[in-house]
């Protein structure tokens, strides 16, 4: 059990305390240096090769992400997405259901506060949404894993052909969360658009992941995953094409993107398993990529909305440039990493006679090209706005430039190599991308999309609004019952405490002068205490009813034997 | 956009590229009519597409879609 702590995540978790607890300078050099001592054990260490693959490419994600935060000055920023990180790398080389929780709560305490890291207020609420859905999350899977842990089980295996109890469905439940299952998925398009702009790069890199790493370990092959994950793809893709702010569009992608890997691992098989963890392998660079470059936009204009950028393609040359390619990429272009792995994916679902899921999945990809290549790339690089739109790329740090090159480059080369991924895949399944058939596939897929896009224009432009989601639910009826509740039980103490000194002050009244019992006449003046004559009745009344009172308990309890 | 009749017409080049290309040299490796017919590809793309705006645009859109402040939570500011 002590291999689950002695881990290359590990690297990562302490750098991320180093840069929180020492000086400036030696926290400079851990940023970067973390990462890349991490990404080094991560190639030398020993562990299944499905490990090895996502571990491979966290590491390179943190390395690149290191690179774009390189001028940050927030020592809390930096530190949290080291640990947050660390804690994924760590879970995906856990063995034993303890090291995989331990490290997967801290993964979400880490993620609220790159969320929170922003300091804006939206941040602040967004982020107590995100913190309250991942901790739910998280005792699900705790419950989900007590119960396995108590039946004898310390160490993770697969759950798909086990009993299907209630440890089965936490952990399902638990691991949903992260992986964005609708409708456990909100947090994701609420909480993404408010943090900073390298946090987001770490969240859409990581989180998901996990959870997709997870439900392939213990979850591949269930069958019902299949039908969420083609819904997840579609309705993903038709969020992000309504979406206006930039960065919540790409988190709606995120739930589309991770569909099509959940699709493909609730199809099994070889070919599955490979094809979700190579097109996890290849969204890690092109999201990662993606996400970069909207954040230097934002970055650079202070805006964003669709609706109120444009025409950056020439103010913006790098990112443009690292964008179009990325978002080519994760259409499916042929000669890009994403048609690498959706062969795979459309392989799987061919195969095993998901004809119905195949050709949804096919109608993603045209949602995909639509509300990412089409969309956003004509909205904001191309084309002009109402007003002007300030941005200068020589303020953007040389850091990002080179994080976002390095990004598209990598999209580039796996793609022309799919070797290298198919190498690294669990079971080295080769998709044969590069067969006419698939090509000429996608090139008519993409034209045909092309044409109604083109026909409909005029209207594809986001409109300034929010779309609802399925955290309407906890922030609209949720919230006025918890509300009204607090009113209700504050109020009710109010009234119980106003009655109790109502009752107090009047009984204190007639404690004070107990002769107000018996007479309303005004009290006379204090020298008048001295003459008997006013106070003898009251007092004697008084002492007589004591007398009598306690000749009445005297006998009493002498007659009540008898 | 004053280049769409251009891009148009770029378009159906490469439509016409890829369907003789595909008419000729394709050997699809499933036997589904959407493997086999030349073309299919394309209505797919171009059917999907529609109904992709369809349900997004017309249907989710008008169900789903408020104003920004609708959460009265200061909605979206700027960033920094």
């Amino acid at each position: 059990m002590l291999n689950d702590f002695m881990q290359p995540g590990l690297i990562l978790i302490l750098t991320g305390i180093i840069i929180l607890i020492l000086p400036k300078t030696v926290a400079k050099f851990a940023v970067l240096a973390g990462p890349v001592l991490t990404f080094i054990t991560i190639l030398f260490y020993d562990c299944d090769k499905m490990s090895a693959m996502f571990g491979i490419i966290f590491g390179i994600i943190s390395i690149i992400g290191a690179l774009y935060n390189l001028h940050i000055k927030d020592k809390f920023e930096l530190s949290a997405e080291a640990i947050y990180a660390g804690s994924s790398i760590s879970v995906v080389f856990s063995t034993y259901w303890i090291g995989m929780l331990i490290f997967w709560e801290i993964m979400a305490v880490a993620s609220w506060l790159i969320v929170v890291s922003s300091r804006t207020a939206a941040a602040g609420k967004a982020g107590f949404r995100y913190l309250l859905v991942h901790m739910l999350g998280g005792n699900l899977l705790l419950a989900g894993i007590v119960i396995k842990m108590a039946s004898g089980s310390s160490a993770i295996e697969l759950l798909t052909a086990g009993p299907h109890d209630a440890a089965y469905w936490l952990i399902l439940a638990g691991v949903a969360v992260n992986a964005a299952i609708p409708p456990l998925n909100a947090w994701i398009s609420d909480a993404y658009p408010e943090s900073t702009m390298g946090g987001t790069v770490y969240m859409g890199s990581f989180t998901t992941k996990v959870g997709v790493f997870c439900l392939i370990k213990l979850f591949a092959g269930t069958e019902l995953l299949l039908y969420f994950g083609v819904f997840m793809a579609v309705w993903g893709a038709c969020m992000a094409l309504i979406e206006n702010d930039l960065r919540r569009l790409f988190a709606y992608h995120i739930v589309s993107q991770v569909g099509y890997m959940i699709a493909s691992l609730a199809i099994g098989g070889a070919t599955g398993i490979d094809g979700a963890s190579a097109h996890a392998f290849n969204h890690i660079l092109y999201k990662g990529t993606l996400l970069m470059c909207a954040g230097t936009v934002i970055a650079a204009t202070g805006r964003r909305k669709i609706s109120q950028l444009g025409g950056l393609a020439k103010k913006l040359p790098v990112t443009s440039v690292c964008f179009l390619i990325a978002s080519m990429a994760i259409a499916g272009f042929p000669l890009l990493n994403g048609f690498v792995s959706k062969s795979l994916i459309m392989n799987a679902a061919a195969e095993n006679g998901y004809y119905w899921a195949e050709i949804l999945l096919l109608i993603a990809s045209i949602g995909t090209l639509m509300s990412v290549t089409l969309k956003v790339n004509y909205f904001v690089f191309l084309g002009k706005t109402d007003s002007d739109v300030p941005a200068d790329e020589s303020m953007v740090p040389l850091n990002r430039k080179i994080a976002m090159i390095a990004g598209a480059v990598l999209c580039v080369i796996t793609g022309i190599f799919p070797d290298l991924i198919y190498a690294l895949t669990p079971f080295g399944t080769d998709g044969h991308p590069f067969t006419v058939d698939h090509v000429t596939q996608y090139l008519e897929l993409f034209a045909g999309a092309s044409i109604a896009f083109l026909m409909y224009l005029d209207h594809m432009k986001p409109k300034d609004k929010i779309t609802l989601d399925t955290d309407w639910f906890y922030r609209k009826p949720l919230k006025s019952a918890v509300n009204g509740l607090s009113l209700i039980v504050d109020e009710t103490r109010r009234k119980m405490g106003n009655g109790m000194g109502v009752f107090f002050s009047s009984a204190n009244r007639y404690l004070h002068e107990p002769r107000l019992l018996f007479t309303s006449k005004p009290s006379v003046a204090r020298d008048c205490i001295e003459d008997d004559d006013v106070l003898q009745k009251p007092v004697g009344w008084l002492i007589a009813l004591n007398f009598i009172l306690l000749v009445g308990i005297i006998l009493y309890v002498m007659f009540r034997t008898i | 956009m004053q280049n769409k009749k251009k891009i148009y017409l770029l378009i159906f080049i490469i439509l016409a590229v890829t369907l003789t290309i595909e008419k000729f040299f394709a050997h699809p490796h499933f036997s589904n009519i959407w493997n086999t017919l030349p073309g299919a590809d394309i209505i797919i793309g171009f059917a999907g597409a529609w109904l992709l705006i369809f349900l997004s645009k017309i249907v989710i859109s008008s169900l789903l879609q408020r104003d920004n402040g609708y959460y009265e939570d200061g909605g979206e500011d700027d960033a920094e």
